[in-house]
């Protein structure tokens, strides 16, 4: 579904990317691993039309997407639920979603698909007169996703959903990943859970530096020593 | 097409015909070989105005005068070429461009309407022995600080207040009018700060039936007066006195009949403003019977006749009884130099500044008896007289030997005018 | 000093207070949200009132339904602005875009010279000097229109960004310029569309100002700084802040020329600027922090 050759991304002098490439099949989970500045949200940001690239291509459904801007990537069906959660603060919960419609693609059912989130997280429908910088953590987190939803991707970008949540609502978090994967829906996942999101994942590459240094089955990756040994401390 | 009009398209012309006319001046100078200045038939006069920037309006009334001096000097018999040149409303800009008039050729200055470049002028006339003669500037420093080289032939500031204060008495005087009391109004600028101070100085001796109630300072640059419209009205005086600048008076006005106040007269004590042509034009029967005591052309006079004529050819848009005193001064600037030139026969700077102290001329414009200088370079002998606007035009009310009509006092309402 | 004295220029300092806080608006919705600071604001102001007086001069239209069409072509003017010129200054250091706007500034106050002249003009309406009674108050009319129409404008922005999608994703730019590129909000438009509104307020007030000032190109540094300390004193990027701060300096300043003199007018607006940064440096309305 969306494929990437030859990538590489810089900071001023600084390489973030070096010559990536990968696949990520469609209606399945891939996930991408790696310590803190291996290139993780640089790669999504890339993709998502909001870094450019120094040379490689990314294509999607057969189209390259190099050098689009970020409302047309999105508008093409490739969304993002970011680190950090990244709502709307002073937004209402039901504004941050209506954000989310804002494409063309989905301004049409945009009805629709509020109600559809508010089944899936009725949470948020309880608070949808809410300032979402009111909200807790996990709270926020549904609302990204929710946003997300709205766009009606067709590929969800997650980068570390997890991050700042209780053991609790981690696995709630990748259970939901899970389901919506389920559904039809492909994603990437970048997160620190190693071993959970590995288990999760169908595919997975190993991003070290800037560069893919490992790739296989989610089950290949999480047996490999080198894995084990630097994200497990097995 | 009106004054008050958009006529951008007739500025920028003029603006380039100006600088060329300008350019080709000063190159025609340079062309000229400095040997021939001192045996020259002709006396090469710089007349340094503000006509651009923020005393442009003035600064043009003033030129419109310098226009018409050319011509009737000359018709006069007098040998006087006069080069025209804008000190920008900016001192610094005064300062250059005499120093560069000098350089180019000119044998005496005549200007510039506003006593900060005045002072500036007078420096670097002092230095280079060039008369300089003031047409237009009230600060009293000018002839208080031994410049050798300098005359003004216009009013000090505390003598406009004087004057002005006696033509008030005059006016309640002959009109058999006893108001109770009165507010003075003065911009905060440095014009009007200074006669405030001659005011504060003189009004307690001045002796006047009425009372001063207050004094306002307003900036002449803010937006509207209605705050100082309202404080005045609950005051309610019989008498307003003025300074004014120029568009500060038009917002004056405005304020005044929006809040409906009507005082039984509004008097400049000498000051500009109430007797622009803007002033007229913006607000038309609202700008009649306002009263401004200040020196004036001698209508009875045979030479302001002649400058009638001379100013109407030159300017044949504007009116002379507006810009009457802003062109007569800038007139019998060049008259004084024409005059001394004619009598010391030469344009060598110390002669003709000796030549120019001496003057005594009794056939002039202004009203006041003849043009002489004291030790300090100052005309003792300038008189201020009451001028009203009736029917839109500045009608000399008094003194009664040069009236052409009697004053209308109290003034009528606002509403109803026509 | 009596009690009707004080309540008339009360009154008329709020009339005026609602027309500087309209002006206001528009730079702080341009702040707020672009992020970029117009130093252009009053000669922005100024250039309104030159073309409000043009069309009342030509065409003897009101300068208060001009208000309606010059509005419209400073919101295209400022679109065009920011999509042409100001956008590739916006991630740029600050300086870089003060000098970008002092020298739009420059250009347009002194393109105003050049064709207008350094002379206050004057549009003189049928009812420019009428007033009413109000009971011992006497109440200028052009004032009170000015006041209605300035609010009018500014609750219409107000009801634009509450109750508009693009209204909303406007503020979720200013919110989160980051989730905002993540949702896939087109922040290139979005910013132009907010320079284009920001400036039609400017472009209202300054038309609606002609009815009460006469324009003059030296008007504008003035109005700059007037706006700046309007939004300053009510929190940068706060709407209804910058409308209630027009409000209050307003009074200040008519109430100063009352209780001391009226030339110190413009001091009474820089002691309540002062006031408020050692007070609350956030500004009345200002998020914390």
């Amino acid at each position: 579904m969306l494929s990437i050759r030859n990538l590489s991304v810089f900071y001023g002098d600084a390489q973030a990317l070096d010559n990536v490439s990968l696949d990520v099949p469609a209606g399945s989970i891939t996930a991408i691993v790696g310590a803190n500045g291996a290139g993780k949200t640089t790669l999504i940001r890339t993709i998502a039309g909001m870094l450019s690239a120094a040379s490689g291509e990314i294509s999607y459904k057969e189209r390259i997407i190099t050098g689009l801007p970020g409302h047309q990537v999105c508008d093409l069906g490739i969304g993002q639920v970011a680190e950090g959660r990244q709502v709307f603060p002073t937004l209402t919960v039901e504004e941050n979603l209506a954000m989310g419609a804002m494409l063309p693609r989905a301004r049409a059912s945009r009805k629709r698909n509020l109600e559809r989130v508010y089944t899936m997280f009725p949470r948020l429908s309880e608070r949808r007169r809410q300032n979402a910088g009111t909200m807790s953590g996990g709270e926020q987190q549904m609302l990204a996703i929710g946003r997300c939803l709205m766009g009606e991707p067709e590929l969800i970008m997650f980068d570390e959903p997890s991050l700042g949540l209780s053991p609790a609502l981690v696995s709630d978090m990748l259970a939901t990943i899970g389901s919506l994967s389920q559904s039809g829906l492909t994603c990437i996942l970048v997160e620190q859970n190693v071993a959970q999101s590995l288990k999760l994942s169908a595919y997975a590459y190993v991003l070290e530096n800037g560069r893919i240094v490992l790739s296989g089955s989610g089950a290949a990756v999480l047996g490999d020593d080198r894995v084990r040994q630097a994200y497990l401390g097995l | 097409m009106s004054r008050s009009g958009p006529h951008f398209g007739a500025a920028r012309v003029d603006r380039r015909t100006l600088l060329l006319a300008g350019t080709t001046l000063s190159l025609a100078t340079l062309a000229a070989p400095p040997a021939t200045r001192a045996q020259a038939k002709s006396l090469r006069v710089a007349s340094l105005l503000p006509r651009s920037g923020f005393l442009a309006p003035a600064g043009q009334s003033c030129h419109r005068g310098a226009l018409a001096a050319q011509a009737l000097l000359t018709d006069l018999g007098h040998a006087i070429e006069i080069v025209h040149i804008d000190t920008e409303s900016n001192v610094e800009t005064a300062r250059t461009q005499a120093e560069r008039a000098i350089n180019e050729g000119a044998q005496a200055l005549v200007g510039p309407f506003e006593s900060g470049a005045a002072l500036a002028i007078a420096q670097v006339c002092e230095q280079r022995k060039v008369p300089f003669i003031v047409n237009i500037a009230a600060a009293p420093q000018l002839t208080e600080q031994g410049y050798q080289f300098l005359v003004r032939n216009f009013q000090t500031g505390g003598q406009l207040v004087a004057n002005g204060l006696k033509l008030i008495a005059s006016l309640l005087d002959a009109q058999k009018l006893s108001y109770q009391s009165a507010v003075f109004l003065h911009a905060n600028d440095t014009f009007g700060t200074a006669q405030r101070g001659a005011m504060d100085a003189l009004f307690p001796k001045a002796n006047l039936p009425f009372k001063l109630l207050d004094s306002i300072a307003y900036d002449p640059r803010a937006q509207d007066l209605s705050v100082e419209v309202t404080r005045l009205r609950s005051l309610s005086p019989d008498i307003v006195m003025v300074v004014t600048r120029a568009g500060d008076a038009v917002k004056l006005v405005r304020d005044m009949v929006r809040q409906r106040f009507e005082p039984k007269a509004i008097i400049s004590p000498g000051s500009p403003g109430l007797y622009d042509e803007e002033f007229f034009q913006t607000l038309g029967p609202l700008s009649d019977f306002m009263i401004y005591n200040v020196p004036w052309v001698n209508p009875k006079s045979a030479m302001t006749s002649a400058l009638e004529k001379a100013f109407a050819k030159a300017n044949p848009s504007n009116r002379f009884a507006v810009d009457c005193l802003n062109a007569g001064f800038t007139f019998e600037a060049f008259l004084i130099a024409a005059d001394a030139f004619k009598r010391a026969g030469t344009s060598n700077g110390p002669e003709l500044m000796a030549a120019i102290r001496a003057s005594n001329i009794t056939e002039h414009v202004m009203t006041g008896g003849p043009i002489t200088f004291d030790a300090k370079g100052q005309n003792p002998n300038i008189a201020s007289v009451s001028v009203q606007n009736i029917k839109r035009t500045p009608t000399v009310v008094l003194p009664a030997d040069i009236a052409t009509t009697a004053p209308v006092m109290p003034m009528p309402g606002w509403q109803g005018r026509s | 000093m009596s009690l009707t004295l004080s309540a008339s220029v009360i009154v008329q300092g709020v009339l005026t207070g609602l027309v500087y806080g309209l002006m206001a608006l528009g730079l702080s919705v341009i702040f707020g949200i672009v992020r970029v600071v117009n130093f252009a604001h009053g000669e922005f102001a100024v250039l309104a009132m030159y073309i409000a007086y043009l069309l009342f001069f030509w065409l003897k239209l009101d300068p208060f339904l001009a208000a309606l069409p010059i509005a419209a072509l400073f919101f295209g003017v400022g679109y065009l602005l920011q999509r042409a010129l100001i956008n590739s200054f916006v991630a740029r250091a600050e300086h870089d875009q003060f000098i970008l706007m002092v020298g739009l500034a420059i250009v347009l106050v002194n393109g105003c010279l050049m064709i207008f002249g350094p002379e206050a003009r004057h549009a003189e309406l049928s009812y420019s000097l009428d007033s009413w009674l109000a009971g011992p108050l006497i109440i200028d009319a052009v004032r009170v229109y000015a006041a209605i129409g300035s609010l009018v404008v500014a609750l219409m922005l107000l009801a634009f960004f509450r109750l508009t999608d693009t209204g909303t994703a406007i503020r979720a730019c200013a919110d989160n310029r980051l989730a905002a590129a993540i949702v896939g909000l087109d922040t290139r438009r979005l910013y132009a569309l907010t320079f284009g509104l920001g400036l039609a307020c400017v472009g209202a007030a300054g038309a609606m100002q002609t009815a009460i000032i006469d324009p003059n190109p030296s008007l504008a540094p003035g109005m700059t700084l007037l706006a700046f300390t309007v939004v300053i004193v009510g929190g940068l990027g706060s709407l209804i802040g910058a409308l209630f701060a027009g409000i209050l300096i307003g009074v200040a300043e008519a109430l100063s020329s009352l209780v001391m003199a009226p030339s110190m007018k413009s001091l009474a607006s820089f002691a309540v600027l002062v006031l408020v940064l050692v007070l609350r440096p956030q500004g009345l309305f200002g998020k914390g922090g």
